[in-house]
């Protein structure tokens, strides 16, 4: 049999019909509208000293689930801070019905945490054991120990490649220096 | 002669500060439940075929919608927002594929057993063959159909939202159909 295109195409129709999701817009979406807008100055109702809670906590969160700050995981980390934070402090009163200074957006963040408690603690994540960017090996690479000169604090920070450097890939100022290149395994407690 | 004149403007500017900017805050969050209804279910469905797990393909769709939230201000055109949603939903797919990959790696380098999540139902025979097939495909060939296909982008608007040259695009989508073909045949087979 030879499926035409017009059968992937209906295949493809059926199956994303069968999709459906609602169309209100979900909580986090909102919190995010009302986070970045905080970031812009136009803060609600909250003192500062909650704030400066609020971000340890988010801090906290993030190294409890391993939602860092950097490669743009750190929205995770943040919700979640927020989110565990406001808990602590407003759930008393809005337990009890009683009116407070916290935005509607926080007091549904609160709703919206008592009910994932019970189900979903926190899990740390999985590594992802994926390749670190190149910025980060670059850096480690410059941590490393290894024979020559030691990079020139402005070389490092803008991450110059010693392998890309005008003086040779790193085998030829190896073999240049050392002689023969070494086997793969062999390590050296210091130069050769 | 009122003591303080000043006082009293002063107060009426501040009302209608406040006012101007919860009316700007209110017509914001209605754009985007108005966006969010009118473009979420689509950016979902997008990323339900791309990913095959109706779960994911929610978060992805919010995801999305994150991120058009931070560029609303800066697209001008209501007609480029679902180009940039499908935009994100496609290089968010590409993300999720990515980290499964290298975790899969991390591990078989580990030694540890994958278990390989299976995104929908082991299924039956109601489940459509040619979906099936679709679903074996690697995420570039799947894309590339999806986007060609359920989309009905051209091979050059496909090219574009990729990011690859329009041969990529054809010899994707080209290998993708032999595969599909393929499956169905062998399923046929089975059959008999």
């Amino acid at each position: 049999m030879k499926t035409s295109e017009s059968e992937i195409k209906d295949a493809l129709r059926r199956q994303a019909d069968s999709f459906d999701m609602p169309v209100e817009p979900p909580h986090h979406i909102v919190a995010t509208i009302h986070r970045r807008r905080s970031r812009n100055g136009v803060v609600i109702g909250l003192g500062s000293a909650t704030l400066v809670a609020i971000v340890a906590a988010s801090v906290f969160v993030s190294q409890v689930t391993g939602s860092g700050t950097s490669a743009g995981s750190g929205r995770a980390g943040t919700t979640n801070g927020v989110a565990a934070m406001s808990y602590v402090l407003l759930d008393s009163k809005v337990a009890t019905g009683e009116e407070t200074s916290a935005p509607r957006w926080l007091r549904e963040h609160i709703a919206c945490m008592r009910n994932q408690a019970s189900t979903s603690p926190i899990q740390p994540r999985p590594p992802t054991g994926g390749r670190s960017s190149w910025t980060t090996r670059r850096r480690q690479a410059w941590a490393r120990p290894r024979g020559g000169r030691r990079p020139s604090s402005r070389a490092r920070s803008i991450g110059l490649c010693l392998a890309t450097s005008s003086s040779g890939s790193r085998r030829t100022r190896w073999t240049r220096s050392w002689g023969a290149w070494p086997d793969r395994g062999t390590t050296y407690p210091h130069r050769p | 002669m009122d003591p303080s004149p000043g006082l009293g403007v002063l107060e009426d500017v501040k009302s209608d500060v406040a006012e101007v900017g919860a009316i700007i805050r209110d017509d914001f969050e209605a754009r985007i439940t108005a966006l969010y209804a009118l473009h979420a279910r689509k950016a979902g469905r997008l990323a339900y075929l791309l990913t095959g797990d109706p779960h994911l393909a929610e978060d992805l769709a919010q995801e999305a919608f994150v991120r058009l939230i931070g560029r609303l201000s800066s697209i001008r055109d209501e007609g480029a927002i679902a180009s940039y949603l499908r935009r994100s939903i496609v290089n968010l797919a590409h993300k999720h594929w990515r980290k499964v990959g290298n975790e899969r790696r991390h591990l078989n380098a580990e030694h540890v057993s994958v278990v390989v999540r299976s995104a929908s139902l082991p299924d039956v025979e109601s489940r459509d063959a040619v979906w099936r097939a679709l679903e074996s495909l690697p995420y570039r060939q799947r894309a590339a159909i999806v986007l060609r296909f359920y989309e009905d982008l051209s091979e050059k608007e496909t090219a574009r939202v990729l990011g690859w040259r329009i041969g990529t695009v054809k010899s994707s989508v080209s290998r993708g159909l032999e595969r599909v073909r393929k499956e169905m045949t062998g399923d046929e087979d089975e059959r008999e």
